[in-house]
């Protein structure tokens, strides 16, 4: 699978950056919401064709993290979960709230998307895991959030 | 992020090279390379993991790198650490990988290349349809229970030998005898159950595959004979570890240990270095459960194996004996074990780390049937050729009887892919005499020879400082990929 950019009106997007034993994604977004969002869309669109994805399902989701590098790499990891088990990808998340508890993070989400049907849905490549590598979920310098996830294929 | 350039590195053989101990690194950095790979070696961030794993709590000797080395998580890949569980020694997951016991085996055959000239097309057509490959693969078997899981992950290879997949002499031929101890499945979470329980049998994507080769060259005519090996002999190879399984029990057992850094108050140059001392809750989990995750891709490995000989006989019309399908060796090449070693003329019970790095034993070892040491398997990537090496003496001094596990990236997905764009990758290879089968096209791009260091310069590294001896060449023929 070839990984294109992709910019969505609101200033979030992503777009794969090279790494030289695996893959990685830049996400941006305009709040955190955004951003793992956009995390989650990267993500399935290494797995097969975003496009042919459509939203006839949907899964209600709730993660939990001691950190939002955590909070993330544990978001990424349910979907790549969903994916081998259920066999689920995900379409687009329409519900998404990150709340602050004490010094850590519960994440919870409406998820919509379909089973992966092989006939329909292109083979991309296996992501074993999301990764902590330089990991570091920060504020930019407008406000807007960005992070690099390195992808263990 | 400092990738190495200035990392300061002193020469200590034609082959080896040494990061000085600085504070508050705890003991010097070692890397085994060429002169002529020196450069690419400084490039691309390898050498300051070597760096950052010499901070692990009670590492022992050197934090070493096999001429394989390349960019990793928290380790580098090639990366080998042993630690001493009686000085606080720790084990830390990101030491052996998300792929938990990724290894090799290889299986000689009764056939030459002549008689399978012209049959090529049917016999990888055939093990593409028996062994499922790519994204998400499932189903080579019915899934198994959470019961049977069980089994599976306290016996191993033996597990898959018992449903029939292979012959119990296969055992002896496969590392540890394909079932590491303290295999704990009562640590391992329902999730990494769930992923695991419909991947048995499952080749995977990425640099995973299943190969036929021919035998091209013959190095150690005496360790040939003992394997089994002559030229022009069709040997079949399989890379492939423990699914999702084992990524889900690594992913798991980082967030315990993020926890244990805290507890222990252990201070790490990366967070992907989590680690727990090894004589500690965590530590013993994580050992239990990394065990049940090995013993997986040893079931998996040898489930595929007879995968592979279903697919031959099939495509062959030929029986058993005349395809003569035998296990050489079966190799880990991403494992933590507790080993004993020599340390300063103590015998000490070590915890060794080897991530993208063999077990390269000597004869003499106990672990170690073979009269002329272990087989060292050392696949290329795609379309290019193998080594098969022996173990030697020097390793266990000089790298805790360790060597290398293959060619190792030098090109990302993201550049291979765009350097091959347009090209009828699949065509060039069938014309260099390589058919190749794949899920996606994708696959092969990002898999291409050119994005990976040359295997024949990495073993050649080895066989020149002595930790393992080059034995046979391969070449390959035919490649089943995800």
């Amino acid at each position: 699978m070839t990984v294109e950019e992709r910019r969505e009106p609101g200033g979030e997007g992503f777009e794969p950056v090279d790494h030289t034993a695996d893959v990685a994604l830049r996400i941006w977004a305009a709040d955190l919401e955004g951003l793992f969002r956009q995390a989650a869309l990267g993500l399935v669109s290494f797995l097969t064709d975003p496009e042919q994805v459509s939203a006839v399902e949907r899964h209600e989701l709730r993660i939990e993290g001691i950190d939002l590098e955590e909070l993330l790499v544990a978001w990424l990891g349910e979907l790549l979960y969903r994916f081998e088990t259920e066999q689920f990808l995900l379409a687009d998340c329409r519900r998404l709230r990150i709340e602050r508890q004490g010094t850590a993070y519960l994440l919870e989400a409406t998820v919509h998307g379909e089973r992966f049907d092989p006939r329909r849905h292109p083979g991309g490549t296996e992501i074993k895991a999301a990764t902590y590598h330089g990991l570091r979920i920060l504020p930019g310098e407008t406000g807007a959030y960005e992070v690099t996830v390195v992808l263990d294929t | 992020m400092d990738k190495g350039e200035t990392i300061p590195l002193k020469k200590v053989t034609d082959y080896l090279y040494e990061i000085p101990r600085e504070d508050p690194m705890r003991v010097p950095g070692r890397i085994y390379c060429s002169a002529a790979m020196l450069d690419q070696v400084r490039g691309e961030g390898g050498l300051a993991q070597v760096r950052n794993v010499a901070h692990l709590p009670g590492i022992v000797g050197y934090s070493l790198a096999m001429p394989d080395i390349h960019w990793g998580y928290g380790f580098p890949i090639g990366g080998v650490a042993a630690t001493d569980p009686a000085a606080g020694g720790v084990v830390s997951p990101g030491g052996v990988g998300y792929d938990i016991n990724c290894g090799v085996r290889a299986l000689t055959t009764a056939l030459e290349a002549d008689e399978v000239r012209g049959k090529l097309e049917r016999m990888v057509q055939a093990m593409f349809r028996h062994i499922p490959t790519g994204v998400g693969s499932a189903g080579a078997i019915a899934k198994v229970s959470s019961k049977e899981l069980d089994r599976v992950m306290r016996q191993g290879a033996r597990w898959a030998v018992g449903q029939g997949y292979g012959q119990a002499g296969d055992l002896e031929h496969t590392e540890e005898g394909g079932c590491l101890e303290g295999a704990d499945p009562s640590v391992v979470s329902e999730r990494a159950r769930e992923r695991g329980r419909a991947q048995l049998g499952t080749l995977g994507s990425g640099n995973h595959f299943g190969e036929i080769d021919v035998v091209e060259e013959i190095f150690h005519e005496d360790a040939a004979a003992e394997f089994g090996l002559h030229a022009n002999q069709i040997v079949v190879q399989i890379h492939t570890g423990s699914r999702g399984f084992g990524h889900q029990v690594c992913d798991d057992y980082l967030k315990v240990m993020a926890r244990a850094v805290r507890r222990y108050h252990l201070d790490l140059p990366d967070r992907q270095l989590a680690c727990a001392p090894v004589e500690s809750e965590e530590g013993r989990r994580y050992l239990g459960a990394m065990a049940c995750a090995a013993n997986y891709a040893w079931a998996n490995r040898q489930t595929i194996m007879a995968l592979a000989e279903r697919a031959l006989l099939e495509a062959l019309g030929a029986s058993p004996r005349e395809l003569g399908l035998r296990l050489l060796y079966d190799v880990c090449h991403n494992i933590a074990k507790l080993e004993d070693h020599d340390v300063d003329g103590e015998q000490r019970r070590l915890c060794v780390h080897r991530k993208g790095a063999t077990r390269a034993y000597p004869p003499r070892n106990v672990k170690n049937p073979w009269r002329v040491g272990q087989p060292v398997l050392v696949p290329g990537d795609m379309g290019s050729e193998s080594f098969i090496c022996v173990g030697q003496e020097a390793s266990l001094a000089a790298t805790f009887g360790s060597s290398c596990h293959g060619a190792g990236r030098v090109m990302s997905r993201r550049a291979a892919t765009r350097r091959f764009r347009g090209r009828d990758l699949i065509g060039e290879m069938r014309r260099q005499g390589v058919l190749v089968m794949a899920k996606d096209r994708g696959t092969v791009a990002e898999e291409m020879s050119e994005a990976y260091k040359n295997v024949g310069d990495v073993v050649e590294v080895m066989h020149q400082a002595g930790l393992s001896l080059k034995v046979a060449r391969l070449r390959p023929l035919a490649v089943i990929k995800g």
